[in-house]
């Protein structure tokens, strides 16, 4: 963080600059520190983060924010980007109205989470690491290459504000990858095993030689298995499924800047019953070692664990200073930025069903016959329609309550108000639900970091090919 | 007169001593983004300026080259020394096989290509960016029962330069801009389900000559997501326009038909019967406007045309210079850059590539888009899935059906929503997929992002609905 302190005194004149000519200004300053190594049968790559480093300063004009950027953190740049917002504030505020919500004031520093930092661990002792796991998926008779990533990045965020308030942080992220190959015909398949979160390199202790070459054996499976039903069916979700349908129906659906925005069609719904009792949705952005865990959001507010869906009942909303506001709502530390380059959005952090009480046997057996979703590896959000897309990797017929044949990569489509209210069965959790994360867009740009998780779920929708 | 550009690569080059073969990829980037809540201004951001290098290197090891890569936006003396620092320990670990590669050399210095700056968006970046926004709104708010409920226009100027050891100094300025909108029908009665058109688009200009005819067109969409009915599933042919496929065609191919797919023995074999006699593939960067086109690659060799598929059978696979290297032939100027952690206008942030550049397919013989659909029949017509997600190493795509038409009695008919649309993209084996199963191609081709294309209709993908 030297660079941070070297150069605070520099952003605090810049911003008290800026604060003669608004109510209000904030400015968060972004640096990265972080290597990845990337291997496969031929080659070998090291990528260390790029050193780059800068601030964003965003004002309130009156009716509007105004941002500015600067991709270096010196006076000279700092008071260039800051004149520039100066000149537009003079000339832009046409009324003077205070900022939406109550900004911090008081200064606080977050403690980096626990574990061994990345960059105590050189390039080479990756390199190794990197090589062992790809030699357990090779290992398997039939696997033709294996992709394999691993690193981390160190993010470092400090926040001023002109109300006098002050955030710092340090969010080491950890993550590995490795993906057995399999080949026959022309035909490419593959599975993975995925470790990361906020934290240090013990994470990658969770890429074990039993998992790798499950996956190796998934991967081969994959090359026999059969077209997938399509229509409207019984479907159990898996713990990435799940968590994935978590983040795409109820946490973009909560985001309440689209409510603002008049964009969502829960709005109405706030308060009412849209799913059985059984379920229940959260977003906590303070789960220790989500991959979208951190301390403060981007407006300085902390994050908490925020209840989406609390037994079957709509009952809480993510909120920035803005639309807290404007709904009576405290903010939920929910304001992030993709980087000092990224604008601030109500986004999620790490979004969960909650555990249940089912049995996946029993949740087979109620299903009788339908498709066990496997390996999610995208989805999307239709905040004001209410439908949900979400694609999975493979997935399993239930013929009779019991496990079927294999078949190959869905698509899952649905209203999400209707596969809430067809949720059948919950599955028990006996530990941490959060899989590991992934990255998520605000429609198509500004991917941050994001966790989520769940147990088995039983449901309906619409699958295909896919 | 063309303005000159500045020299961020040349500039950081003659600062450092360096044994070769080295690159360095340099970029000043000014970005204007505009937000509005329906028909207010929400957040104003930049001009974000940011200016950064990013350097190649390549060190011979026992096993072939050593490749170090580090990318700054800190040009200081210091920070340039940390750079080359950075490179040169990656290069000690990194592995790539081949001897030696063979960076390009003489790439004009200002290169000409396809037309890939917009003049005014170029000298008056936000007040054009603010113009183009109002105008889209203006255009899409002209019916009381259509409204925008989001839309961001952001856009980005582009100074390009590239520098190597073996004596390449070329550069060039580029525009590009994203529109992103969101249209909502209202007032419709009670039963019919609320629902948004998303608009995504990405370009080279600001172009307000077409808002009018695009405005109404989206505003049609919109009411059609309204009242769209359930998707009907079953073996139906399957209409798509470029706007679809220029969200699948060029993310599946980016690894099979390139010398990264070759090299790690995934890519398509030589010859390879991929569709019908009927199709052809080009990469094509004089493509003016296409956000795929370029005077020169991400390496600095100037691409040509070059057939992919001809006669539906695999012809070429695309080749950076270091791909190329590995094979000991030539590149054939793919490289791209792509941030994987970073977003896409930042290209110095990624390591080079290859890339698809932008796309054509060859217009057929089958007619207007309404002849097309006298010749099918009975189908659907697919104007938007929620996001295709294409697979490129499977080669897979599919998604959400957000809106399409049933097309019957050779017309199109009521809209339709829900359900998913999916298989495979191209196959090397008797598998079903997109391409082998086109049965029409339109004769009219239009450019959508990084592809040219006219409608497509298959029999290859799999039509999922609710019933």
């Amino acid at each position: 963080m030297a660079e941070f302190l070297d150069v605070e005194g520099d952003l605090a004149v810049a911003l008290r600059r800026v604060s003669d000519h608004t109510e209000f200004v904030e400015v968060t300053a972004q640096s990265e520190v972080g290597l990845d190594v990337r291997l496969d049968r031929t080659t070998t790559q090291v990528t260390p983060a790029p050193r780059i480093a800068g601030a964003v300063f965003r004002a309130w004009a009156g009716d509007h924010w105004e941002e500015v950027a600067a991709s270096r953190l010196e006076p000279g740049p700092l008071s260039e980007v800051t004149g520039e917002l100066i000149g537009r504030l003079s000339t832009r505020t046409a009324r003077r109205r205070a900022p939406p919500g109550r900004p911090p004031s008081d200064r606080r520093e977050a403690p980096p989470p626990p574990g061994t930092p990345l960059r105590d661990t050189d390039a080479e002792a990756l390199l190794e690491l990197g090589r062992t796991w790809q030699s357990w998926a090779m290992g398997t008779a039939g696997i033709v290459e294996a992709q394999v990533v691993l690193g981390g990045h160190e993010d470092r965020r400090l926040y001023l504000n002109s109300a006098g308030g002050r955030r710092l942080q340090t969010l080491p992220r950890i993550f590995a990858f490795v993906a057995p190959i399999a080949m026959e015909n022309g035909r490419v398949e593959y599975e993975s095993a995925r470790a990361g979160g906020l934290g240090g390199t013990e994470l990658f202790d969770q890429i074990t030689e039993e998992i790798v070459r499950q996956k190796a054996r998934e991967a081969l499976e994959l090359l026999q298995a059969a077209e997938p039903p399509s229509g409207t069916l019984n479907v159990i979700l898996d713990p990435s499924t799940s968590g994935t349908f978590a983040h795409e129906s109820f946490g973009h659906g909560t985001e309440a800047d689209q409510f603002v925005r008049e964009r969502s069609y829960l709005k109405p719904l706030f308060g009412s019953v849209v799913a059985p009792e059984e379920l229940s949705i959260l977003d906590d952005g303070s789960w220790p070692g989500g991959f979208g865990t951190l301390y403060f959001d981007d407006e300085g507010t902390p994050t908490q664990r925020t209840l989406l869906i609390d037994r079957g009942r709509f009952v809480g909303a993510l909120h920035d200073r803005t639309t807290a506001e404007a709904f009576g709502a405290r903010p939920t530390g929910n304001a992030r930025r993709s980087d000092y380059l990224g604008r601030v959005w109500v986004r999620m952090t790490n979004t969960m069903v909650a555990g249940g009480q089912w049995s996946l046997e029993e949740l087979l057996k109620e299903a009788g016959d339908g498709i066990l979703l496997e390996t999610a590896t995208s989805g999307i959000e239709d905040p004001l329609g209410g439908l949900m897309q979400i694609r999975v990797k493979k997935g399993r017929r239930i013929e009779h309550g019991t496990l079927g044949p294999l078949v190959s990569s869905m698509a899952l489509s649905g209203r999400v108000l209707d596969v809430l209210k067809d949720v059948r069965g919950v599955g028990k959790t006996t530990g941490p639900t959060m899989e590991v994360g992934g990255f998520c867009g605000k429609g198509h740009y500004d991917y941050i970091p994001v966790g989520s998780g769940g147990p088995y779920l039983l449901t309906r929708a619409t699958v295909g090919r896919a | 007169m063309t303005e000159p550009i500045h020299e961020t690569a040349q500039q950081a080059a003659e600062r450092l001593t360096l044994p070769g073969p080295w690159e360095i990829f340099g970029q000043r980037l000014s970005r204007v983004e505009l937000y509005a809540d329906g028909l207010r201004t929400e957040t104003v951001r930049g001009p974000l300026s940011v200016e950064g290098v990013a350097l190649r290197l390549f060190r011979p090891t026992s096993e072939g080259l050593g490749i170090g890569f580090q990318a700054t936006t800190d040009l200081s003396e210091p920070g340039l020394k940390r750079l080359v620092e950075d490179a040169e320990a990656t290069a000690r670990h990194a592995r790539f096989p081949a001897p030696r590669v063979a960076l390009p050399t003489g790439t004009p210095r200002r290169p000409e290509g396809a037309r890939v700056e917009d003049p005014k968006l170029s000298r008056e970046p936000v007040e054009t960016v603010q113009e183009y926004l109002d105008a889209v709104l203006s255009e899409c708010s002209r019916s009381p029962d259509v409204m925008p409920s989001f839309g961001a226009v952001r856009a980005t100027v582009a100074e390009t330069t590239i520098v190597n050891s073996e004596g390449l100094s070329a550069g060039y300025r580029e525009t590009s801009a994203e529109l992103e909108l969101a249209l909502k029908s209202v007032g419709a009665s009670r039963h019919e389900a609320a629902g948004e058109y998303w608009v995504t688009r990405e370009m080279r200009r600001l172009d307000r000559s077409t808002l009018p005819a695009d405005g109404a067109h989206w505003t049609a969409r919109a009411r059609d997501v309204r009242r769209a009915t359930a998707t009907p599933g079953g073996p139906l042919p399957v209409a798509l326009p470029a706007s679809l496929l220029s969200e699948i065609l060029p993310a599946a191919i980016r690894l099979r038909f390139t010398g990264a797919g070759r090299l790690r023995k995934m890519a398509l074999p030589d010859g390879a019967q991929v569709a019908p006699a009927s199709v052809a593939l080009t990469r094509d960067p004089t493509v003016d406007w296409s956000v795929g086109s370029a005077p020169i690659d991400d390496e600095g060799a100037v691409p040509t045309r070059l057939a992919l598929v001809a006669g539906g059978k695999l012809e070429n696979l695309l080749y950076d210079a270091l791909h190329a290297s590995a094979f000991e032939r030539s590149s054939n100027a793919a490289a791209g850059r792509a941030p994987e952690l970073a977003p896409s206008w930042r290209r110095f942030q990624g390591r080079p590539h290859p890339t698809t550049g932008t796309l054509v397919i060859g217009p057929g013989l089958d007619g207007t888009d309404e002849e097309l659909l006298e010749a099918i029949g009975e189908g659907v017509w697919i104007d938007q899935l929620g996001w295709p997600n294409p697979d490129p190493m499977s080669g897979s795509f599919g998604g959400e059906i957000r809106l399409g038409y049933r097309v019957r009695h050779g017309r199109l008919a009521e809209p339709i929503r829900g359900g998913t649309l999916g298989g495979l993209v191209f196959s090397a084996t008797e598998e079903p997929s997109l391409l082998a199963g086109v049965r029409a191609i339109g004769s009219t081709a239009v450019l959508e992002g990084a592809l040219v294309a006219p409608t497509l209709v298959t029999d290859g993908l799999t039509l999922s609905g609710p019933t």
